[in-house]
Formats: C-alpha cells, sequence, structure tokens
C-alpha cells in the first residue's frame, strides 16, 4: 500500500500555519538591550559560529517590534537564521533568503540559536512585505559597519 | 584498500561474481526522519533541539555530497518543490565539496559494495572511468563519478516525491556502480 497519503497527511500537519494573534512574549523587550549576532548559517547548531555586530537601541527595538506585530505565524522547515537577537533571556532569529530578501523572524522558542535548521520552526513573516524594509536596513548597516 | 582482494589478487583472471566487494572509504549516512517529533512539535507545540527531518549524505576522502532545499520551506513549497542546491551551499553553510552534517553520526551507516556481478550490465555513468563496466572500475574512478555525478546534479527539492536528499544518494550509489 503506498505511503503516500499518510506522509501527505503528516505533512499537512506539521507545516500547516497558524494566523492568531500575536503573544506578547514574542515582541522583543524594550526595556533590555538587543545584542545583534551574525552566523554563519550552519544547519548543526554545535558548528555554528557567531559575531558580535552591534547593539540595537530602544527605537531600534521598536521598528523589529512593529514588523512582529504586523506578522504572521509560518510553520516552516530548513531555516537557519542569519542574524540572532539576543535580548534578555531569549533569543530571535532573523531568517533572510538566499537572495538576500527578508524572510521573518524565528520565535520558535526561547533561544532559537540552538535549533537545528532541520526541524519545525515559527517564523514570523510579515503579512506586507514591505514592513521589513526599515528591519533590513538596520540588520545591513550593522553588518556593514563590522565588515 | 586492496581492490582485487575480493578476488583473490587476480583482477585479470577473476571477477566478482556476486558484486559483495565493499568500498569501505565511501560512507553512506542516513538520519531517519522522526515523524512521531515532527507530530509531537506541532500538536503539542513543543519545540526539540532533535534533527527532526533527518538527511542523507555521502561521505569520503574528506568530502561530502548532499542536496538541500536552497532556502527554508513551507508546505507549498514541499510539496511542489523549491529550488534545490548541493549541500546547501547558500543557506545552510555547506560548501562544494562539503555537506553541512559532514563527520555527524547517523541513524544507518554503511559502506556501499559494487554494483556488479555475473549478470550485471552496469557500467560507471560519470567522471574518468564513464563507460566502464561496474566489475572493473577502480575505487578512484568510482569516486570521480560520485564528484561528478553531484557537480552536475540540478533542479528542484521537494518531499516526499521528486529530487530530495534520499533520491540523491540513491542515484549517486547507483550511477557510480554501488548499492547498499
Amino acid at each position: 500500500m503506498s505511503r503516500l497519503p499518510l506522509l501527505t497527511g503528516l505533512f499537512g500537519l506539521f507545516f500547516s500555519s497558524g494566523c492568531g494573534a500575536i503573544e506578547p512574549k514574542m515582541k522583543l523587550n524594550e526595556t533590555v538591550a538587543a545584542e545583534v549576532l551574525e552566523s554563519n548559517l550552519q544547519a548543526v547548531p554545535s558548528k555554528r559560529i557567531f559575531k558580535h555586530i552591534g547593539v540595537l537601541s530602544k527605537a531600534e527595538i521598536g521598528q523589529f517590534n512593529l514588523l512582529i506585530i504586523g506578522s504572521k505565524i509560518k510553520r516552516m522547515g530548513y531555516v537557519s537564521s542569519r542574524y540572532y537577537l539576543k535580548n534578555g533571556k531569549s533569543v530571535f532569529g532573523v531568517v533572510i533568503d538566499s537572495s538576500g530578501k527578508f524572510v521573518g523572524i524565528d520565535v520558535t522558542q526561547d533561544d532559537v540559536s540552538i535549533l537545528p535548521a532541520t526541524s519545525t520552526h515559527a517564523v514570523l513573516v510579515p503579512i506586507n512585505p514591505e514592513d521589513a524594509n526599515e528591519v533590513m536596513k538596520i540588520l545591513k548597516r550593522f553588518s556593514k559597519d563590522k565588515k | 584498500m586492496n581492490l582485487y582482494g575480493f578476488v583473490a589478487n587476480a583482477g585479470i583472471n577473476s571477477y566478482d561474481i556476486l558484486g559483495l566487494e565493499e568500498i569501505s572509504s565511501i560512507t553512506v549516512k542516513r538520519k531517519n526522519v522522526n515523524w512521531l517529533a515532527i507530530l509531537r512539535q506541532h500538536l503539542g507545540k513543543k519545540t526539540t533541539n532533535e534533527d527532526t527531518y533527518g538527511h542523507w549524505w555521502l561521505e569520503f576522502d574528506g568530502e561530502s555530497y548532499g542536496w538541500w532545499p536552497k532556502d527554508g520551506v513551507g508546505l507549498s513549497e514541499t510539496l511542489s518543490g523549491t529550488p534545490g542546491e548541493l549541500n546547501g551551499q547558500s543557506s545552510f553553510g555547506g560548501t562544494a565539496t562539503r555537506d553541512p552534517h559532514h563527520g555527524d553520526s547517523a541513524d544507518e551507516t554503511f559502506h556501499p559494495k559494487r554494483r556488479s556481478g555475473f549478470l550485471s550490465l552496469a557500467k560507471l555513468e560519470f567522471g574518468s572511468g564513464k563507460g566502464k563496466d561496474c566489475g572493473c572500475v577502480t575505487e578512484a574512478e568510482i569516486k570521480d563519478s560520485l564528484r561528478a555525478f553531484a557537480k552536475q546534479y540540478s533542479g528542484n527539492w521537494s518531499y516526499p516525491w521528486g529530487q530530495n536528499c534520499h533520491s540523491f544518494q540513491k542515484a549517486a550509489l547507483k550511477s557510480s556502480c554501488l548499492k547498499k
């Protein structure tokens, strides 16, 4: 008997996206600093190298939170964040695709930097992709400053 | 490795009739998909640091090869296909000759056997020994075929059908005179 129907069903469960309200815990805490780290994109967490490239100002944290508010959760696989935002006890991932386009913010768990790329990730994807322009400007500035 | 050991060092006069010669310098690695963990993650909203999707890749001579999607995937990209890439070079830290999982442990690890035998007409499909009978190719020619296969491989990544790390590995072995 073919196992494809079973696999398809499992994938449906696994990847289906939810569009519920964003929990406050998914936002960055504006009262503490947010350190920006750039990673070498390794799929395997133990092989990742992180480079500190800056600290977000309160206004910049606000830009990220604005983006988060206008986003919906998408369940994705094969996700490796280019940048990480270390904010208090939380570490958020900033996912950029291979063409340099902003994909979303990985909020799968408190510290997403220890998640392998090949597990299920919850990524906050902006409903309006243009909302990502401001945060991309911030990240590019940090990245450029350190190169 | 002595390639002719299986035929009592008489490669001209003898033949690996059953095709049982193991190529110990090539390692096939397979991390399985953990469906239960994936379901737990989704249904229970719990996350895990496990590599739940798994991966299949090949390792030899400090090199490794596997097929990855170029970017992150959702359901539609997984089923309908998205651009694929050798070793996940753009988004997952691989290089042209090294898979991101290089050196990692796997659920299943084995050395492939030469795909030859009494009735086999199989020939090497890539590399410097292209066209040679599988029973006659050298280990170096097999590895060259694996490299050439990986280099020319292109197209999409999708799952469970189409091209993915499983089909890549199976095709690489088959075209390079190897089998499980």
